[in-house]
């Protein structure tokens, strides 16, 4: 494999883990606070929605004065936007799964298969069409140099990990989120506020899954088109066991799930190995870890169970 | 036993006379998992129904999946409230059909892309692989690097046929010309995935791919915007043993617009070129909204889904007699075939038509036979 290959296996791997990584880490907070999150695949798409329609409303009146016009901020109000949608619908879940304490995974699938309909309704409102948004012509920059540049959303999703780590394992915040996911009635005798804190949790996880959906329809593509997350807010949950609530290792597994993602494209038409075989491999290693082959994958103690 | 059947007859006859003397015929369409906007082979057999409901005065009412689990719903429910006609757009939509038809057999259907079974039923299936050729022939005259790349979706036979017809184009075009083969994957949401089909439009560029023809439904949008963003091949960035070709003429004279100048000036870039599918998608390369300008889309195979559609639904609104089984659309009844408009005349030049028309002309009378795997 030559250099130019190599260059662009790399950047397909960082490109295809960006997404991954965004929605692992934002599942990490809800569920290290003990909410289960299987909604990430239709935040994601809601996010997507979000952006695009809102790069595209913000930009169509300007664009019809000067149909080349370079407006920098479309792109960052539209991620804002999706944010902001993404923390909306996440405040859905949070609010059947704690305040209602319905079950955790049904009150998520209901939020995927709304996000199945819900963005038909929308853009037929906007574009009277059902698949897909209008192109859009401000979408997020790209940085870096020409054939291994990224958006801007690639770089804050891996600078997010540290971040994550820091804010999980050295602040207040940290220690209350891990002690309302291990043991929320410990916790509230010495004073948490556990639904409080599970609220935030919950919430900054669709600001987070949202923020991968933007980076799907204005980072990668140009636009919106119905189911385009095609199950990666699922895979980002597999990433999440698979690295064990910890940020550092929930990006390698996202990053392996990338790698192999990338390698597939890669030797598709090589006719070396199929790329199906390969696609599958990081599913297998998952199995693997979660009967315990590889090393146990323990999950916070409290998830899934309403705080009473 | 006689009588009763006769009696039927009658009735049935009646029947239909107070139906059509009260109400339009009614026509039920159900979708595949892209939808009626998917700017090809859904939106296709939309445009065709709407043109057959203005046209014979029928009434059409449409049905589409939010995702691609619901594909096939709908249609019994067109069949329970009495539409003349079903019609299932996509091979997905054939299991429903073919059970539906033995429940309701005075309700005719329809499949586009596969054959359903009973009396009842008719499908409609294209010989794609023609229509493929040619685009591939055009793709092999074009191509600077002697190499060239299909994207298909969903890996099944239906789309193997597409890649087999092109292949053969290409090749007939130029024998020394690579094609590399690549699909978004294996279940239905293959064909929504345009993420992924811009990373395979990426990994085939890297190969020396400057020419991609993409089968995918939605997600042929991805490689579309691949090469939309990428502009140009240039000979530094080539594998090993690739060299280019000198730029033909008729591109060569093309003006071409800012985006494409303001990053592909030198000696050694070439322009990249996608191929749309099944509807006209030539119009999707305009970068500047100027047709004038050279469009990065070079042709599309078209596949007339619009036009199968049409005649069902003429067929059934005037009376004619229900032939059932299979109809076939290819190269011969206009079934199939390449688009060329004022977004990519300038990029074809007349020899290369020439050579396309030939071959058109030699599958037609079984001259040239095109593989269909």
């Amino acid at each position: 494999m030559d250099t130019a290959s190599m260059i662009v296996l790399l950047s397909t791997t960082l490109r295809s883990t960006t997404p991954l990584l965004l929605a692992a880490l934002g599942g990490l907070f809800s569920e290290r606070a003990g909410v289960v999150n299987v909604a990430l695949e239709g935040i994601m798409l809601f996010g997507a929605l979000t952006a695009a329609v809102v790069a595209q409303q913000l930009e169509a009146p300007f664009l019809a004065v000067d149909p080349t016009a370079d407006l920098w901020w479309v792109p960052i109000v539209a991620v804002l936007a999706g944010m902001l949608a993404g923390g909306l619908i996440a405040g859905i879940h949070a609010v059947v799964s704690i305040k209602y304490k319905a079950d955790q995974v049904i009150s998520g699938t209901a939020i995927n298969l709304l996000a199945a309909g819900v963005p038909a309704i929308l853009l037929q409102f906007f574009y009277n069409n059902t698949s897909d948004s209008k192109s859009v012509i401000n979408k997020l920059p790209l940085w870096g140099v020409e054939g291994f540049a990224f958006s801007p959303l690639t770089f804050i999703a891996f600078l997010l990990v540290p971040v994550a780590w820091y804010t999980i394992y050295r602040t207040k915040f940290g220690l209350r989120l891990r002690a309302v996911g291990e043991a929320p009635q410990a916790a509230a005798s010495v004073g948490v506020n556990v639904f409080a804190t599970r609220y935030t949790a919950v919430i900054l996880s669709g600001v987070l899954a949202a923020m991968a959906g933007a980076y799907l329809s204005i980072g990668n593509l140009d636009k919106f088109n119905r189911g385009m997350s095609a199950g990666q807010g699922f895979i980002a949950l597999a990433a999440l066991i698979f690295g064990k609530w910890i940020p550092i290792n929930v990006m390698g597994a996202c990053l392996l799930f990338g790698f192999f993602s990338a390698l597939a494209i890669r030797l598709g038409g090589d006719n070396i190995l199929p790329g199906p075989i390969v696609e599958m491999l990081p599913f297998i290693i998952t199995i693997l870890v979660l009967a315990g082959f590889i090393g146990r994958s323990r999950a916070p103690k409290a998830i899934g169970k309403p705080y009473p | 036993m006689k009588k009763p059947l006769a009696l039927g007859a009658v009735a049935a006859l009646l029947a239909v006379g107070i139906t059509t003397a009260q109400q339009p015929v009614r026509i039920g369409i159900a979708f595949d998992a892209g939808g009626k906007n998917d700017r090809s082979f859904n939106q296709s057999a939309f445009e065709g129904s709407q043109r057959a409901a203005k046209a014979f005065g029928v009434e059409v009412k449409d049905f589409e999946p939010s995702d691609p689990s619901q594909v096939g719903q709908g249609i019994r429910n067109f069949a329970e409230s009495g539409f003349d006609l079903v019609i299932g757009v996509g091979f997905a939509n054939e299991p429903s059909i073919t059970k539906t038809a033995a429940e309701f057999k005075d309700t005719k259907f329809a499949v586009i892309d596969s054959v359903p079974t009973g009396d009842n039923t008719v499908g409609a299936v294209f010989r794609e692989h023609e229509g493929s050729f040619l685009v591939g022939y055009i793709a092999g005259k074009t191509s600077s690097t002697g190499v060239v790349g299909f994207v298909g979706g969903m890996d099944i036979p239906l789309i193997h046929k597409f890649y087999a017809g092109y292949a053969a184009g290409v090749k007939a075009a130029c024998p020394t010309c690579k094609v590399i083969e690549a699909y978004t994957g294996t279940t239905p949401e293959a064909w929504n995935n345009p993420a992924k089909a811009k990373e395979i439009a990426a990994s085939q560029a890297s190969k020396g791919a400057d020419i991609i023809y993409a089968a995918a439904g939605a997600s042929g949008g991805g490689p579309l915007q691949y090469i939309k963003d990428t502009k140009c091949v240039n000979s530094a960035k080539l594998p090993a043993g690739i060299k280019l070709k000198p730029m033909l003429a008729g591109i060569k004279a093309i003006a071409k617009p800012a985006d494409y100048t303001a990053k592909c000036k030198g000696m050694n870039d070439r322009p990249m070129f996608f191929i749309g599918v099944d509807a006209n998608q030539n119009y999707l390369g305009d970068s500047d909204n100027n047709p004038k300008t050279m469009n990065y889309v070079l042709t599309s195979m078209l596949k007339r889904v619009d036009l199968a559609v049409y005649n069902l639904i003429g067929n059934v609104s005037k009376g004619r007699p229900w032939v059932k089984g299979m109809t076939e659309f290819g190269l011969d009844n206009s079934g199939v075939g390449y688009a060329l408009d004022q977004y990519n005349e300038a990029l074809i030049s007349a020899d290369t038509i020439k050579g396309v028309e030939q071959a058109k002309a030699r599958i037609i009378n079984g001259a040239l036979d095109v593989p269909e795997k």
